[in-house]
C-alpha cells in the first residue's frame, strides 16, 4: 500500500437539491493503520461524510480516495466488501446465527462453510465470546454488548483493512463501552495476523472515546473540518470550536471536585 | 340409519367432487402464488406502482362471485371450459392477499439490517435472497393462507358455471331442499379450508424469526 493512505477525501462537498450544504469542502485522510475520530454534534456531517467512503451516500464533488483510488473508479460491491462497517444499531440479521452473521461476507463471496465457520470460531474468540456457546445462538438472545462483538467480528471477518465505524457504542453503558473500545483496539491490531494495523475511520461524540482509540481527531461543524489534530494536542488546541467541545465534557466532576 | 345410508349411497360422489374442488382450488393457487410473489417483489422495488397496482387487484376483489364467472364466460379461450372459468376467477381472488403481504413483508424489513445489507456488499439478488425473502416469509405464508381458504370457499360456486366440485352438492341440495345434500358439499369444503389453513400455518410457525416482534 506504501504511502498511499487508506481514505482521502478530496474537496468532498454535498448539497441539498436546496442548495444547503451537509458537506462542505472536505479534505482530509486517514493513514494508513491508523485510527481517525470524526467528532462533532449531532447533525454536524459526520455520518454523512462516513457513508461517501462505501458509498452508501452520494456526494455533489470532489472526490473520495481508498487505498489510493477513486471510489468512483472502483466497483461499488467489491469496494463495500473490503470495507468493514459497524453501526450504533448493529443491524446483525435476525434470521441468521452468530456464525452466519460473522461470515456474511465470506458466504456472499462463496466461501466455504468449514472455511466460513472455521473464521467466524477464530473470531469469537478474538472478540471474547466462547464459540461453543455463542456461534450458534440468534441475535435477540445476546445482550447489547455481546451483539456489538459479533457485529466487531463480521465487520474483520473478511480481512478487511479498513474500518467504517458509526457511533459503534453509543448504545452501551460506559462500562461495558469501555470494554468495547479495549475489544477493538486489539482486533484492529491482531486480525490481518500480519503484523499491519486495521485503518479506521471512527464517527463518534463522545471526546474520551475519540481521544482513546484514535491518531487524530476531526471536529466535524456544520459539514466542515473545525480542526484536524492529533489527538495529543487536541485539549490544549486554542481553537475556539475545540475549546467550546472540551469544555462541554467533565462539567459534572469539575463541579463537584 | 337414513344418514349412514345417504352418506353410502353418496360416497364416490363426495370423495370425487372433493378431489375435483381440491384439484380447482390448487391449480388456482399454484397460479396466483406464481403471479402475487414477484408482483408483490416488484412493487416493493418501486414503492410509487405499489398504490395504483394494489387499487386494481384490491377492485377485482369486490367483484361478486357469480357476476365474475358471468364476465369470463363469453371470453375466448378461458370461456371454452368451466374449469379455466373457474381457475381464473379464483386466480382473481388469490391475488390480493399474497401481493398485499409480499410487499408488506418485504417493505417492512428493518430498515437497518437492509442498510447493513447494502453497506456490506450484497447484491440486489442477494438481498432479496438472503434478507427480504426469509425476514418477509412468515407475512407471505399469511397472505398464502387468506387466499387459500378464500378460494376454497369461492370453488363451490364455480359449480354454477359447470366446474364442479363441492358446489355441485350445494347447488343440487339448495335446489331440491335436501339439507343433507347441501352439508354433503358444506362439510368437506370447511374441512379442507381448515386442513389447509392449518397445514400453512404449521409451516408460517416454523419459519417464523424469532426475537424480530413480528409475526
Amino acid at each position: 500500500m506504501g504511502a498511499s493512505p487508506a481514505i482521502e477525501f478530496r474537496n468532498v462537498s454535498y448539497r441539498l437539491p436546496d442548495g444547503r450544504a451537509l458537506l462542505n469542502d472536505v479534505t482530509l485522510g486517514v493513514a494508513a493503520g491508523t485510527t481517525v475520530a470524526l467528532l462533532g454534534k449531532s447533525g454536524s456531517g459526520k455520518t454523512t461524510l462516513l457513508r461517501t467512503v462505501n458509498r452508501m451516500h452520494g456526494v455533489s464533488s470532489g472526490d473520495v480516495l481508498v487505498r489510493g483510488r477513486s471510489i468512483f473508479e472502483q466497483e461499488v460491491i467489491e469496494l463495500r466488501r473490503s470495507i468493514g462497517y459497524v453501526i450504533q444499531e448493529t443491524g446483525l440479521f435476525p434470521h441468521f446465527t452468530v456464525e452466519r452473521n460473522i461470515g456474511l461476507v465470506l458466504e456472499i463471496e462463496g466461501k466455504s462453510a468449514t472455511a466460513i465457520s472455521e473464521r467466524a470460531h477464530a473470531l469469537l474468540e478474538m472478540v471474547g465470546l466462547d464459540p461453543s456457546d455463542f456461534a450458534r445462538r440468534l441475535p435477540h438472545e445476546l445482550s447489547g454488548g455481546q451483539r456489538q462483538r459479533v457485529g466487531l467480528a463480521r465487520a474483520l471477518a473478511a480481512g478487511q483493512d479498513i474500518l467504517l465505524m458509526d457511533e459503534p457504542f453509543g448504545a452501551l453503558d460506559p462500562l461495558t463501552r469501555a470494554e468495547m473500545q479495549d475489544v477493538l483496539r486489539r482486533l484492529t491490531l491482531e486480525v490481518h495476523g500480519t503484523g499491519a494495523r486495521t485503518s479506521v475511520l471512527l464517527v463518534t461524540h463522545d471526546l474520551d472515546e475519540a481521544l482513546y482509540l484514535a491518531e487524530r481527531v476531526v471536529l466535524i461543524e456544520d459539514g466542515c473540518v473545525a480542526a484536524n489534530l492529533p489527538a495529543e494536542h487536541f485539549l490544549s488546541s486554542p481553537i475556539p470550536a475545540v475549546q467550546a467541545y472540551v469544555r462541554a465534557i467533565h462539567r459534572g466532576v469539575e463541579t463537584r471536585q | 340409519m337414513a344418514g349412514s345410508g345417504f352418506l353410502q349411497e353418496h360416497w364416490d360422489e363426495i370423495v370425487s367432487l372433493t378431489l375435483e374442488h381440491l384439484w380447482l382450488t390448487s391449480a388456482a393457487m399454484v397460479f396466483a402464488t406464481a403471479i402475487s410473489i414477484p408482483l408483490g417483489i416488484l412493487l416493493a422495488r418501486w414503492r410509487a406502482l405499489a398504490r395504483p397496482v394494489l387499487g386494481v387487484v384490491n377492485t377485482l376483489q369486490t367483484i361478486p362471485s357469480l357476476a365474475m364467472f358471468g364476465f369470463l364466460m363469453p371470453l375466448p379461450f378461458i370461456g371454452e371450459r368451466a374449469a379455466r372459468i373457474a381457475i381464473v376467477a379464483l386466480v382473481a381472488y388469490a391475488l390480493l392477499p399474497i401481493v398485499r403481504n409480499t410487499y408488506t413483508g418485504i417493505t417492512g424489513v428493518d430498515v437497518t439490517v437492509m442498510d447493513v445489507a447494502e453497506a456490506v456488499g450484497m447484491t440486489n439478488w442477494q438481498r432479496l435472497r438472503k434478507v427480504e425473502l426469509p425476514l418477509a416469509m412468515p407475512f407471505i405464508l399469511a397472505g398464502l393462507r387468506t387466499a387459500t381458504v378464500t378460494c376454497v370457499g369461492i370453488a363451490t360456486i364455480a359449480a354454477a358455471v359447470g366446474a364442479g366440485g363441492l358446489g355441485e352438492f350445494i347447488f343440487r341440495g339448495v335446489a331440491s331442499v335436501d339439507n343433507r345434500l347441501v352439508l354433503a358439499g358444506a362439510v368437506p369444503a370447511a374441512m379442507l379450508a381448515l386442513g389447509a389453513d392449518g397445514l400453512l400455518g404449521l409451516l408460517e410457525w416454523k419459519l417464523r424469526v424469532p426475537g424480530t416482534g413480528r409475526p
